[in-house]
């Protein structure tokens, strides 16, 4: 596996840095959705596993939001600040992990995964996937293209 | 017609203007074993967006990696919830008065 850079979660401000995914996390759905996503490999990263994520030190979340604007067709966003991320996974055992992964569209791109004892998870654990919805919350996407 | 799934959160345009979506590899994702090229699916994140297109494949890492392509970006329907609520609404009823 070629070597991707993590963001180093000890220097940002955790409690102001904002994670975003496209997507209604609130849906039924959203907990089989996540480990559905996680699995599936990164053509331009091979060997990662995890879920797509935008990111960007010192951005807000209407920043983060416009970034996606020409990909994210998504009714709602599903957003947290990284340290709900890290107070949920650490409350059943995870560690947040962010992987710099942008691609061609989005230059904000990472890669959420979860570790155990510092060891990435192959597949989005149940108790994790719950963890994850329990922090994000869910808006409106005010830039998505009108249908 | 098969159901895959994507999060849609990368959409590759095509220079023709057909979008092409990442999938993930049979390996990976057991709704993506036994695809086969060209094959007619229907993309799917549930409660968020769903689009039909094609399947195509390329080599990758000693595996074969899926893509969906659609026709263009208007192929992709918002199927949220509240989205679907609202359409049934706007949509006058049958039912004779």
């Amino acid at each position: 596996m070629q070597q991707i850079p993590l963001v180093d979660l000890s220097r940002i401000s955790a409690l102001t840095e904002i994670i975003l995914r496209a997507g209604d996390a609130s849906d039924q759905s959203a907990h089989r959705s996540m480990q559905d996503a996680y699995v599936r490999p990164d053509p331009d990263y091979p060997g990662l596993v995890g879920l797509s994520t935008l990111f960007r030190p010192g951005a807000s979340l209407d920043q983060l939001a416009r970034a996606g604007a020409h990909v994210f067709r998504h009714r709602k966003l599903s957003y947290s600040v990284i340290a709900r991320v890290q107070q949920e996974f650490g409350a059943v055992g995870y560690e947040l992990v962010l992987y710099v992964t942008p691609n061609a569209q989005l230059a904000d791109h990472h890669t959420l995964a979860v570790a155990r004892a510092g060891s990435i998870q192959p597949a989005l654990p149940d108790d994790a996937a719950e963890a994850l919805i329990r922090a994000l919350t869910v808006v409106d996407n005010p830039y998505r293209p009108h249908p | 017609m098969r159901e895959v799934f994507s999060d849609f959160m990368r959409l590759d345009r095509l220079p023709d203007g057909r979008i092409r979506i990442p999938l993930g590899t049979a390996e990976a994702a057991d709704d993506l074993k036994n695809l086969r090229e060209g094959e007619r699916v229907r993309v799917c994140y549930p409660g968020n967006l769903a689009a039909e297109g094609i399947v195509e494949s390329e080599p990758w890492q000693g595996t074969r990696y899926w893509y969906a392509v659609l026709e263009s970006e208007q192929a992709i329907r918002d199927i949220h919830p509240e989205t679907l609520a609202q359409a049934d609404e706007a949509t006058p009823s049958a039912k004779p008065a």
